[in-house]
């Protein structure tokens, strides 16, 4: 049953990704883009770490996205539009650089089959307790440092927007 | 472990996850995400690829945690998403500033590092000619500034077109 | 110090030889000291008459230094092998090769010093007369005592190697002293002419002596003249031939033949004659003492030093004999046709010259060295007193513009006669005894082709010889003045330099009289001759020649209007073909201008193209070019950049992981 919803989630991970890079309406890749996050964090409830999806639907979905949607609004939409009709959308070194990466990938993973099976019984516990714990006992220093970098962040953002450094 | 905490096996769902499909499966999303950064010409798209190159990135290491029992891999995807989330942030703050500059969001157009073409390269004077007994000696000067000059021009010629 | 060491001689009487002995060595640097002084100290240099008696008392310092070997050595000649006195340094030894630098006085070496230091003196004394008021008369004097010094390194050099390096000096000195009057621009391109025209000889010099150095490299490596002496003299037997040094004839020829043609540059046979009638640009003093009497024989003494090499040589001695006979008339006829006293006096030594090198040719090496001594008197004699004419009549040189002098300049007169009889070769003075010699060896000498020819030629050349010298004695010092200017004689300190070498001039030929020729008894080890008998009837056909020569430039002149010459309009064509040198420098212009030019702007066009163009500017470019294509990379776009990056990573990705999947486990 597990697997069945794994191949479902999947298959709309996968779709969804590759019709949001191949829009040419930006709002529709963002949009798409967000229903692939959703696809994964169902995969990661599969994979019993639900803390991650949670924090996957909150940060993602409900933050980042959010964000480059009122970006994407903020550049005006039709201009563009108009500007990329005569480009080509895709150019075929990077794709088959991708697909080179993705034939490497797929030999190295079928060709360690065996060891993926191991563990997998007993997994670990992936509740916001454990998560927590483990936050803030073993990596308690990157949790700070984290949050330094988000301050930073943070500033860098609002400094690169301002019209005029006044 | 008691129902509470264990809801999958609350629900009856015995049978785990293929690991390596997993896997595999990040190893697709990722493949699309790379297509996308390295052929779309809107920046926007093109940092939305990154997010589903990321993406990928955190499911694998959520699918190692599995494989090895580990919860640190899925520690780590929350890192990852903090970091993901100030990259967007000063990412798309970039792109503001850079369309509010050039009124323009087409990665092709930010090129200023390209190389200036020079124009055809010339083919050396033939220095040291034969001494002649003449009285005028300005044959040597002109033929010593010739290739300097010839590479000098074209650079600013260069810069213009590009500008 | 000195160790009596007794190397064997061919005959089994041995030749004693005093090895270390240093006092020789200031025979042959004191005229340099005098040199470097003159160049070293401002005192010397600015004041002309104080550099001139330090020159003229190093010189004649030699001179007494040579006397106080060569008399007591005449001694010892008289009764038996003569002490031979080395002063030699090793120099140069790495593996097989042995080079000595030093001095090593042997007979030859003692006569030929005695003439240059001899000659040398009265012509140094001559100078301060002739040189008086010249600005920098110092500098004169050190490049003349330089020049004695080179050429008494060549006469005292013990092997070939030390010869060539002094021969170059020599050079260099004549180069400094033709262009003496560096203002003149005729002058320093007579300079260049000597220089360039000796340096082609000197090629083939140099080249002979790698031919025997290499052969010689067989046996042992050396240079030294008395080994290689030995070395060809087989069985001890003074019966030289070629086998053992060089293994045949035909190399020993060529050697020969190469080491020739540096005394042809030397000593200016045809076709390498061109340079000594240009050497007249110098001053009177240097073209006596280096273009009469010694550095133009210097090949002549060479050639007799190496003799062994020609011996058993086939057809080199013809060769050369050839060629000493071919210049000798030559440089006559060219006389004929000289205006100035200074050029008819240069084509006159060119011809004697070439009498020398018949000599040679035919064997008879002592013959040559009479004549070149007989020959350094009364040449440089007549050279001086053409010097007095000149300075006596204000720095005029053309014969024609002279006449009656014999009244106004007496000394000089009387002199210039003994030198013009001596050269005439009028019995009894030194130059009929010489002149005889050479005739009657060319008439006996059964080795070389054509040798009764070669006899004819020289009596003709004999003839034509008394021709311009009479025509010179008349035109010059006969009848009445023509010129513009007071002449005057000469101061003594130029006259008792010309009293001195004529003296010499009447005596010197009696050392060699036939029958008691006591200079090729003195030379016999160095220098041998097929000793013929004294053959009357060519000293009195000889005789009859010149005195007949005498008598029709006497008829000539004396009849033809004064101050002309009535020769072009007798022989018209004949006369131009002389008086244009046959054109023979006309023909090396035109070699230089178009042969030699030709050549160089081949070799410019292969540096231009091939060199510059293709290699050095060929490289340039494509390095350029290859730079351009490449900078092209670096379009600034920036998904080029990421794919780039994203398809190296991919790469190395792959390298990796299938790498260790397929050696980790197999599939």
């Amino acid at each position: 049953m597990t697997e069945v919803l794994f191949y479902c989630f999947a298959a709309v991970a996968v779709a969804s990704a590759v019709i949001a890079i191949s829009r040419k309406n930006a709002v529709a890749s963002a949009l798409w883009l967000v229903l692939m996050f959703f696809a994964l964090a169902g995969t990661y409830v599969l994979l019993e770490a639900w803390f991650v999806a949670v924090i996957q639907i909150l940060v993602y979905a409900g933050a980042i996205m959010v964000l480059f949607l009122f970006v994407i609004m903020l550049v005006d939409l039709r201009s563009e539009e108009l500007a990329m009709m005569g480009a080509p959308r895709f150019r075929w070194p990077g794709l088959l650089t991708s697909a080179l990466f993705l034939a490497v990938a797929v030999f190295v993973v079928l060709n360690t089959r065996e060891t993926f099976q191991a563990a997998a019984e007993g997994g670990p516990d992936g509740d916001a307790g454990t998560i927590g714990y483990w936050l803030f006992h073993r990596w308690v220093l990157a949790f700070e440092v984290t949050s330094v970098l988000l301050l930073g962040g943070m500033l860098g953002a609002v400094i690169l927007t301002k019209r005029r450094l006044t | 472990m008691s129902a509470l905490l264990d809801p999958m096996a609350a629900a009856g769902l015995a049978t785990a996850v293929p690991l390596d499909r997993a896997v595999l499966l990040a190893a697709v999303l990722f493949a699309i995400g790379l297509a996308g950064v390295t052929s779309r010409r809107n920046v926007l798209i093109v940092l939305l690829s990154v997010e589903i190159m990321l993406n990928a990135a955190n499911l694998a290491l959520v699918a190692f945690s599995k494989v090895h029992g580990d919860p640190t891999g899925q520690i780590f995807v929350f890192f990852a998403m903090t970091v993901a989330a100030a990259e967007v942030a000063v990412g798309l703050a970039i792109v503001i500033a850079v369309y509010r500059l050039r009124r323009t969001t087409d990665v092709g157009e930010f090129a200023a590092l390209h190389e200036v073409d020079y124009g055809p390269v010339p083919y050396p004077q033939l220095e040291g000619k034969p001494v002649h007994h003449h009285a005028d000696s300005d044959d040597g000067h002109e033929h010593g500034g010739a290739p300097a000059d010839g590479s000098a021009e074209p650079a600013a010629a260069g810069e213009e077109a590009h500008g | 110090m000195s160790a009596l060491l007794l190397s064997p001689l061919a005959s089994g009487s041995e030749v004693p030889t005093i090895t270390g002995d240093w006092k020789s060595w200031l025979i042959l640097f004191l005229p340099l000291a005098a040199a470097a002084l003159i160049t070293v100290l401002p005192a010397l240099r600015r004041n002309g008459k104080l550099a001139a008696y330090v020159a003229i008392a190093s010189v004649g310092a030699s001179l007494a230094i040579t006397l106080s070997y060569f008399i007591p050595a005449w001694v010892e000649g008289l009764s038996g092998p003569v002490t031979v006195y080395e002063g030699i340094i090793p120099w140069i030894e790495t593996g097989r090769m042995q080079l000595g630098f030093g001095v090593r006085l042997d007979q030859l070496a003692l006569t030929m010093t005695l003439v240059v230091t001899a000659v040398g003196f009265a012509i140094f004394v001559y100078a301060l007369g002739y040189m008086d008021g010249d600005e920098s008369m110092g500098r004169f004097y050190a490049k003349f005592a330089l020049f004695v010094f080179s050429m008494l390194g060549i006469v005292l050099s013990p092997n070939f190697f030390q010869t060539f390096v002094f021969w170059e000096l020599v050079g260099a000195s004549s180069y400094l002293l033709i262009g003496y009057y560096w203002k003149k621009h005729s002058a320093g391109e007579a300079a260049k002419k000597a220089f360039m025209t000796n340096r082609v000889g000197d090629f083939g010099f140099l080249l002979g002596i790698l031919v025997i150095w290499t052969a010689a490299g067989n046996a042992t490596g050396t240079l030294d003249f008395d080994k290689l002496r030995g070395l060809m003299d087989a069985g001890g037997t003074h019966q030289y031939t070629s086998d053992v040094l060089f293994g045949g004839a035909a190399i020993a020829a060529i050697a020969g033949i190469l080491v020739f043609a540096g005394a042809m540059g030397k000593s200016a046979q045809f076709p390498l004659h061109v340079w000594l009638p240009d050497a007249m640009e110098g001053p009177t003093p240097v073209s006596a003492l280096m273009h009469a009497a010694t550095m133009v024989a210097a090949g002549i003494f060479m050639i007799t030093r190496c003799f062994f090499l020609f011996e058993d040589t086939g057809w080199a001695p013809t060769a050369i004999a050839w060629i000493g006979g071919i210049t000798a008339f030559l440089a006559a006829t060219m006389a004929i046709a000289q205006s100035d006293v200074k050029k008819v006096l240069a084509y006159s030594t060119l011809s004697q010259l070439g009498y020398m090198t018949m000599a040679l040719g035919a064997g008879a090496y002592s013959a040559a060295m009479f004549h070149l001594t007989t020959h350094a008197f009364f040449k440089a004699l007549l050279f001086l007193c053409a010097g007095s004419v000149i300075m006596g009549c204000h720095h005029e040189q053309d014969m024609f513009k002279m006449g009656g002098l014999n009244r106004v300049m007496p000394a000089t007169y009387r002199t210039f006669v003994i030198g013009t009889l001596a050269l005439c070769g009028i019995v009894p003075f030194a130059g009929f005894w010489s002149k005889d010699e050479i005739l009657g060896s060319m008439l006996h000498a059964e080795g070389v082709t054509g040798h009764t020819a070669l006899f004819v030629i020289g009596l003709i050349t004999a003839g034509i010889t008394a021709f311009y010298m009479g025509r010179m004695w008349w035109v010059t010092f006969k009848g009445d003045y023509r010129g513009h200017a007071t002449p005057h004689e000469s101061p003594k300190v130029m006259t008792i330099p010309l009293w001195g070498l004529a003296i010499f001039a009447v005596v010197i030929g009696f050392v060699g009289l036939p029958g008691n020729n006591r200079l090729e008894h003195f030379l016999h080890t160095w220098a041998p001759h097929p000793h013929g008998p004294m053959n009357y009837m060519v000293a009195i056909v000889s005789t009859i020649v010149a005195v007949g020569g005498l008598l029709l430039a006497r008829a000539v002149y004396s009849k033809a209007e004064p101050g002309t010459d009535p020769l072009p309009a007798k022989l018209g064509g004949l006369w131009t073909l002389w008086h244009r040198l046959y054109y023979i420098d006309d023909f090396y212009l035109w070699l230089v201008q178009k042969v030699q030019d030709g050549i160089a702007w081949l070799a410019w066009q292969f540096e231009r193209w091939v060199i510059i163009g293709a290699f050095v500017n060929g490289t340039a470019y494509v390095v350029r070019l290859g730079g351009d294509r490449i900078r092209r990379i670096q379009t600034g776009q920036i998904s080029g950049y990421v794919t780039a990056f994203a398809l190296g990573a991919v790469l190395l990705a792959a390298l990796v992981l299938m790498a260790s999947c397929n050696g980790g486990r197999a599939m």
